[in-house]
C-alpha cells in the first residue's frame, strides 16, 4: 500500500541531500576505482586472470644474498604474511585482485617484514624479483626492494 | 502529494517495505556466516595485527586481541538481533559498525562481497526493517496494533540505487576492458583451472567446448551484458521480472563456478529490495467449497510471506488470479503467477512465468486470454486449480 504523509520543504531538501551524498559517494568509489590498484568499493570483481610469483632474498650487512624460501633467523614468510595470496609468493598463482594491487601489497609486505622481525640482526634489507603475467600476456619482471632494516 | 509536483510526491509517498523485513532476517544470518571465521581465529588468540596488515587509514585504531575479540562478539550479537528483529534499526547500525570496523582495520579483509554486505546493512539502517518477520513487529501486535509496514519511497529508491551498483559497475568495467570483452580473461582462467575440473570428474567432452575460443568470445560478452541488464532492468516494470530471473541465474552460476564467500547469498537476498513495494495487489478468487480451492487458500496463508495476494473465496468461482491491471489469469498461468510470487518457489517458477508474460505481450497465449463479458478464460480452470494445489497434504 502506498500512502502519503505531510512533510515540509526542508525535510524534502534534507532527504534529497542525503540521497545525493550517498549516491555521490558510491559514484565516487566506482569512478575512482579506475585509477586505483585496489578498486575498493568500486565493484570490479574478477577483473584479471593475471598470475604472479616472486623470489625473495635477504641482503645481509656483509652483502650476501640468501633465499628466504625456507625461512631465516627463525622466521618463515608464510607465518608473517597472509591474505590475498601473499603467503605463497614462491609459486606462480593467481593475482586475485590484479597485478597492480598484488605488487602494491607485496611491496608493503616486504617493508613490514623488514620492520617487524627484531630477532634478525644480520639482514640489511630484502629484495624480490617478481614475475607477473597479465591476462595471459607476456611475462614482466619487477625488482622490488624493502626499506632498510633498523639496526 | 500536497502540491501535486512529482518531486514532492516522490519525497512524501510511503511504500510498503514488508519484503525488507525478510531481507533483514537473511542479512542477519549471512552476517553471522561472514563474522564466524574471524571469531574462530580470534578466540584462540590468532589475530590479524600480529602479522602483516594494512589499515585503511593510518589513524585507524588497532585493538588488542581481547578488544578485537570482544568487538567481533558484539557484532555477532548485533547480527543475531538483526536476524531476530530485536530493535532492528539499532541492530543494523551496530552490525554495520562492527563489519565496517573489521574491514577498515585491514585492507586485506576487504572483498567486494563485504562491500556489498556493508551496503545492505546500511540499507537496513536507513529503512524500517523491523516491520515484519521480527520480534519488533510481534511486540507491536501484542499491544493490539498492526505494525506500520510503510517507509518513505525515497529511502527505498536510495537503497535500491546502491544495490544495483555492483551489477552496473562490474558490467561496465568489463565492457570497457578489451581483455574481458574479448574473452581473454575468462579463457585464461578456464585453461588454468581445467585440471581442477578434470580432477572433480567433469568430462573432457564438456570442458573442451567451454575452453574453445569461439565459446569464450561469445559467452563472456553475454555475461557482461547480463550484468548490465540486471542492474538496469530491475528499475523498469517491463523488464523487472526478467531482470530478477537473470539475477537468480547469475548468482547461482557464480556460486557454482567461483569462490565468492557470501556474495551469492547476499545477491539473492538483495533481490528482496526489488519486490514491488505494494501488497495485496493481485486478487485470487477460488471456491471455498472446492477441496483444491481450500488447499490453495491454505498454502497462500502459509507461504505468501510478502502479502502479494488478496485471497477472496467466492462460492462457485473458478480459480482466477486478477492481475494488477485487471487482467484475469486462469488455469496453469494463474498457478504460475501465484507460485512465482511466493519467496520459496519464485526462483523455480519465475522463468516459466516470464514465458507467460511474453506470450501475453506478443499475442496472448491459451492461458492468458482476456475473458469476454467477465467470463473466466480457460475451460479447465477447476482442473488447473487442482494441479496448482498439488497433492493433498
Amino acid at each position: 500500500m502506498t500512502r502519503e504523509r505531510p512533510g515540509g520543504k526542508p525535510r524534502h531538501l534534507l532527504a534529497a541531500l542525503l540521497m545525493a551524498v550517498v549516491w555521490g559517494a558510491q559514484l565516487y568509489f566506482v569512478v575512482a576505482a579506475y585509477g586505483s590498484p585496489h578498486k575498493h568499493f568500486g565493484y570490479q570483481p574478477f577483473s584479471e586472470s593475471s598470475t604472479w610469483e616472486a623470489h625473495i632474498v635477504r641482503v645481509t650487512h656483509d652483502g650476501r644474498r640468501q633465499d628466504i624460501r625456507h625461512g631465516w633467523e627463525g622466521y618463515r614468510w608464510h607465518e608473517l604474511v597472509r591474505g590475498r595470496g601473499l603467503a605463497v609468493p614462491f609459486v606462480r598463482h593467481h593475482a586475485s585482485y590484479g597485478v597492480a594491487a598484488t605488487l602494491d601489497y607485496f611491496q608493503q609486505a616486504l617493508d613490514w617484514v623488514a620492520m617487524y622481525t627484531p630477532e634478525d640482526r644480520r639482514t640489511h634489507h630484502f629484495e624480490a624479483r617478481v614475475i607477473t603475467v597479465r591476462n595471459a600476456g607476456e611475462p614482466r619482471v619487477h625488482q622490488l626492494r624493502s626499506v632498510t632494516r633498523p639496526r | 502529494m500536497s502540491d501535486g509536483t512529482p518531486t514532492r510526491a516522490f519525497f512524501e509517498q510511503r511504500v510498503n517495505v514488508r519484503a525488507v523485513g525478510l531481507l533483514r532476517l537473511l542479512v542477519g544470518l549471512i552476517t553471522l556466516i561472514h563474522l564466524w571465521p574471524f571469531l574462530q581465529d580470534a578466540v584462540p588468540g590468532r589475530y590479524f595485527a600480529e602479522r602483516f596488515f594494512v589499515p585503511f587509514f593510518e589513524w585507524f585504531p588497532v585493538l588488542g586481541v581481547e578488544g578485537y575479540r570482544a568487538t567481533l562478539l558484539v557484532g555477532m550479537g548485533g547480527a543475531l538481533a538483526l536476524a531476530a528483529g530485536v530493535f532492528s534499526r539499532a541492530a543494523a547500525g551496530l552490525t554495520l559498525a562492527v563489519v565496517s570496523f573489521n574491514v577498515l582495520s585491514n585492507e586485506l579483509h576487504f572483498g567486494h562481497n563485504r562491500a556489498f554486505l556493508m551496503t545492505l546493512l546500511f540499507g537496513l539502517t536507513v529503512l524500517p526493517s523491523g516491520v515484519a518477520f521480527s520480534v519488533d513487529a510481534w511486540r507491536v501486535r501484542r499491544e493490539g496494533r498492526a505494525p506500520d509496514e510503510s517507509a518513505p519511497r525515497w529511502q527505498l529508491v536510495m537503497v535500491r540505487g546502491l544495490a544495483c551498483t555492483p551489477y552496473l559497475a562490474s558490467g561496465f568495467s568489463k565492457l570497457v576492458d578489451p581483455d574481458w570483452w574479448g574473452g581473454v580473461v575468462m579463457a585464461d582462467r578456464i585453461a588454468r583451472y581445467r585440471h581442477v575440473a578434470e580432477g572433480m570428474g567433469v568430462p573432457a567432452g564438456l570442458i573442451d567446448p567451454i575452453a574453445s575460443p569461439a565459446f569464450n568470445a561469445v559467452m563472456w560478452k553475454a555475461v557482461v551484458l547480463t550484468e548490465l541488464f540486471i542492474g538496469a532492468g530491475l528499475w523498469f516494470r517491463r523488464t523487472h521480472v526478467a531482470a530478477m530471473v537473470a539475477a537468480v541465474g547469475f548468482h547461482v552460476l557464480i556460486e557454482i563456478t567461483s569462490s565468492v564467500s557470501v556474495f551469492s547469498f547476499l545477491g539473492l537476498a538483495g533481490l528482496l529490495l526489488w519486490v514491488t513495494p505494494r501488497v495485496r495487489e493481485r486478487v485470487v478468487r477460488l471456491d471455498p467449497r472446492d477441496p483444491a480451492g481450500q488447499r490453495i487458500a491454505r498454502r497462500l496463508a502459509r507461504l505468501d510471506w510478502l502479502h502479494r495476494f488478496d485471497v477472496r473465496p467466492t462460492e462457485g468461482a473458478a480459480f482466477v488470479v486478477e492481475d494488477v491491471d485487471g487482467f484475469r489469469w486462469t488455469g496453469g498461468a494463474a498457478g504460475r503467477l501465484v507460485w512465482s510470487r511466493l519467496p520459496l518457489s519464485a526462483p523455480f517458477v519465475a522463468p516459466r512465468r516470464l514465458v507467460d508474460l511474453l506470450r501475453r505481450r506478443s499475442r496472448g497465449g491459451p492461458d492468458s486470454r482476456r475473458p469476454r463479458n467477465g467470463a473466466v478464460a480457460g475451460a479447465s480452470a477447476q482442473t488447473q486449480a487442482r494441479r496448482m494445489a498439488g497433492p493433498k497434504t
